[in-house]
């Protein structure tokens, strides 16, 4: 079942337009990624979804009452108000019943890691602790749709382990549309890819439909020299490509089966020393398609 | 807890942290106390700062309290709305500029909830600075130039406020 529907979406910028004509759906309890390069109208698609700017064109239908939870690329937190007041705050304006604000706050605060900060003031937070209490912010009242930019491309390796790992317990309840270009974080948790460019909604589709379009698998071969890699290309047996000691062979319609190789390597004396098969990742997908007319 | 009520206590604390809930007051009780001191030092101050040619004889009136007050309103119309518009221009530009709206805006907060309590803030703030001013302006008033009746002083003091 569809919680959210987004049609034709448009938004022009004194007729430039920023998102164009840009339809999806998102299924309850999945996670979205909305990719692409700078300035392709990731952050332009998601404000105008959390209610931040008025759309020029198009419709978005929300099949739910409950609010939004929205965690804008840079959270800016009031310097003079503690975690704890900051959270109880939107607690209390999203509606949140009152007995409850104060419990559902402390514990949000914990969920995220600042249960040892929830009296400190914001203002002397670190990046990786505002990122946290700016998801905070966003789940404190336990919203159906989570709409995080670039939640954590400000953070280092470890707190971006962290962060994924809480926005992959929180995908149980909420449905997530976030938008990234850190594209493992993207391969990690994704149900559906949204690929935008120029404004434009370019690829569309679960990861592995997106890698099936985009993929060209192939079998790498690494040889133990660079002579027995040019001994094994001059056969010409199959169309390869050879980089130094390793040759790419391409599956596809006339390319081979991992068996044809492997029996003919088998066969011979070839100098192999190892054997994989590579599917394109979503980097080369993305370069692919940034770089698509 | 509605929403203007928890915008207002975020203004509250707002204001209470900066200081501005201390220091506007304190500015408008400085400059009620200024006007009848002054006033009453005034040939002192043109004796000795004054710079006047040698042998000028000035006669200066003793001011009525009634007087000394209403030249306290006077200042606080000039100087201290200029305060008051420093202190407060831009609240929500800034809150805009800065980032911190975009959290309250994502949320199902009405305008007139988030305007409401910045100004309703705004004027609890000016109406304690004129009347801590207005009093302590007063009392100097009342120590220096003698006594005005107190009931008329809180007409005078309403009839400003509203």
């Amino acid at each position: 079942m569809s919680l959210l529907e987004v049609k034709e979406l448009t938004k022009s910028y004194n007729g430039t337009l920023a998102v164009d004509h840009v339809s999806f759906t998102l299924e309850e309890r999945t996670a979205t990624a909305l990719i692409g390069p700078n300035g392709s109208g990731k952050t332009t698609t998601l404000s105008m979804i959390a209610g931040l700017l008025k759309e020029s064109e198009g419709s978005i239908h929300r099949d739910f009452k409950s609010g939004i939870g929205f965690l804008p690329q840079y959270p800016q937190f009031f310097p003079w108000l503690s975690a704890l007041e900051f959270t109880e705050m939107a607690a209390q304006i999203s509606g949140v019943d009152g007995k409850k604000v104060r419990q559902q706050s402390i514990r949000t605060l914990e969920f995220v890691g600042l249960g040892s900060a929830v009296n400190k003031k914001t203002g002397t937070f670190s990046g990786g602790m505002r990122q946290r209490l700016g998801l905070a912010q966003a789940i404190v009242h336990q919203p159906k749709l989570l709409l995080l930019d670039e939640p954590v491309s400000a953070l280092d390796p470890t707190g971006r382990r962290e962060i994924m790992d809480l926005l992959k317990s929180l995908q149980q309840d909420a449905t997530i549309l976030y938008s990234t270009h850190i594209l493992n974080d993207a391969e990690e948790m994704t149900d559906q890819l949204l690929f935008l460019k120029e404004g434009k909604l370019v690829e569309q589709g679960s990861l592995s439909e997106v890698k099936s379009r985009y993929a060209e698998p192939q079998i790498r071969l690494l040889f133990e020299t660079e002579q027995a890699a040019v001994l094994f290309e001059s056969r010409k047996l199959w169309p390869m490509q050879r980089d130094r000691n390793v040759i790419a062979l391409p599956i596809s319609y006339e390319g081979p089966s991992m068996q044809q190789v492997m029996a003919v390597l088998a066969k011979e004396e070839s100098g192999i020393a190892g054997i994989d098969k590579q599917s394109a990742s979503l980097e080369e997908i993305f370069l692919k398609v940034a770089g698509k007319k | 807890m509605n929403q203007f009520g928890v915008m207002l206590k975020k203004e509250w604390r707002e204001n209470l942290r900066n200081y501005k809930l201390f220091w506007i007051p304190a500015v408008f009780i400085l400059l009620g106390i200024m006007e009848p001191v002054s006033n009453y030092f005034l040939p002192q101050i043109l004796d000795s700062v004054g710079n006047l040619p040698e042998g000028t004889v000035l006669e200066f009136p003793v001011p009525e309290p009634e007087l000394v007050m209403a030249a306290i309103m006077g200042q606080y119309q000039l100087l201290g709305l200029l305060i008051f518009t420093l202190a407060y221009m831009g609240t929500i530009a800034g809150e805009r500029k800065s980032g911190t709206a975009t959290l309250l805006y994502a949320r199902p907060l009405s305008f007139r909830a988030y305007f409401m309590s910045k100004w309703v803030m705004a004027q609890v703030i000016a109406l304690l600075s004129v009347w801590l001013g207005f009093l302590a302006g007063y009392y100097y008033t009342y120590l220096l130039f003698g006594s005005i009746d107190f009931m008329n002083l809180m007409r005078f003091g309403l009839t400003y406020s509203l």
